[in-house]
């Protein structure tokens, strides 16, 4: 009779197992056992803390890139302007260079100056054009253009001058003060 | 511990960005001389610019008929007139005329002040005094001295320009 209680009582036990390992009761355990694990602290962050380590990294990428894209324009464009600012001073000192055009040092012989053209310069092959005025400080007389190389581009993307001021002789009772404007495109 | 590496990251970013920025703006050491020599050369051709007859005539100079004046003779002349009989409305008339060659002759975007100095006479026009608050190296200055022409002493002249502060 012992026997057959004890085999009662086993198929108990066995059935007890049995419901407890049912797919509900599982689950709970396992979700127990997740709360109750301690967090690792080298732990990887989540997807939010990723994104914006991305942004972060992105904007920084884009600072560098633009600030090398920028640098590098305005380095061509010094360039080209301070080209063309050399070739404005070069051809200001052609022209007050010339002997024949001066009776002394910064007097300019009117009479001198219809002598004057384009093949006396020579200028630089950046340089798309120049035009060289002559401008009397004289209520009587407008701009005068000694040289015009090429015409202004309508579409003008940059025009340098430079300008030296020079008396011009008329006669020795009329010396006049003006400015030679040098124009270079 | 990530993001604090990404603001580093930025940190340093920005620094480099603002370095490479700064090293292609806009830098003109050149401008100054280059101003500097145009004042020189504008004094220069001022003085020997000739005046017309009709105005030397109106300064009330002695020079005979259809005759001109440099403007240092001129000025010269009004120093000794100045000395002798200070005669305001004759001043204001050479100043006119003088002024008239400098404004055409310098550069826009600038003020000056000139003045003949004999003695202790002194002749001067300006567009503008030359302001209090101006920074430091920012005036240009061209000074020609010569002997005074039939009297003792020497004559100062002094170009003043000056950039016009936005």
């Amino acid at each position: 009779m012992k026997s057959v209680q004890s085999s009662q009582g086993l198929s108990i036990i066995q059935n007890e197992l049995r419901s407890s390992s049912a797919p509900g009761a599982d689950v709970r355990t396992l979700k127990n056992d997740e709360f109750k694990r301690p967090r690792s602290v080298d732990g990887v962050g989540g997807f939010f803390d990723s994104f914006i380590v991305m942004i972060v990294v992105t904007l920084g990428i884009v600072l560098v890139t633009s600030a090398l894209s920028i640098t590098n324009g305005e380095l061509s464009k010094n360039n080209r302007a301070k080209s063309l600012d050399d070739a404005c001073q070069d051809l200001l000192d052609q022209i007050l260079a010339n002997q024949d055009l001066f009776i002394e040092d910064g007097l300019l012989d009117f009479t001198m100056i219809k002598t004057v053209s384009s093949s006396s310069f020579s200028v630089e092959r950046n340089v798309l054009g120049y035009r060289i005025m002559l401008t009397e400080v004289h209520p009587n007389t407008g701009p005068f253009t000694l040289v015009a190389n090429g015409s202004i581009p309508v579409s003008l993307g940059e025009l340098h001058t430079a300008r030296v001021p020079v008396n011009v002789q008329h006669s020795t009772a009329d010396v006049r003060a003006a400015l030679i404007s040098v124009w270079v495109w | 511990m990530a993001i604090f590496d990404a603001l580093i990251f930025l940190a340093a970013a920005s620094m480099v960005s603002a370095s490479l920025l700064g090293a292609v703006a806009p830098s003109r050491p050149s401008a100054d001389a280059e101003v500097q020599r145009f004042v020189e050369r504008a004094h220069s051709v001022f003085l020997r610019t000739t005046l017309r007859p009709s105005e030397v005539t109106s300064l009330g100079l002695d020079i005979g008929n259809n005759k001109t004046l440099t403007v240092f003779e001129i000025v010269v002349s009004g120093l000794i007139m100045a000395e002798e009989t200070d005669s305001p409305n004759q001043r204001d008339y050479m100043s006119g005329c003088l002024s008239a060659v400098l404004d055409g002759l310098l550069m826009p975007g600038f003020n000056y002040a000139w003045k003949a100095e004999h003695n202790s006479t002194i002749l001067s026009i300006s567009s503008l005094p030359i302001p209090r608050d101006q920074p430091n190296g920012s005036t240009y200055a061209s000074t020609v001295t010569s002997k005074m022409p039939m009297h003792e002493g020497d004559v100062v002249l002094t170009l003043n320009v000056w950039r016009i502060l936005e």
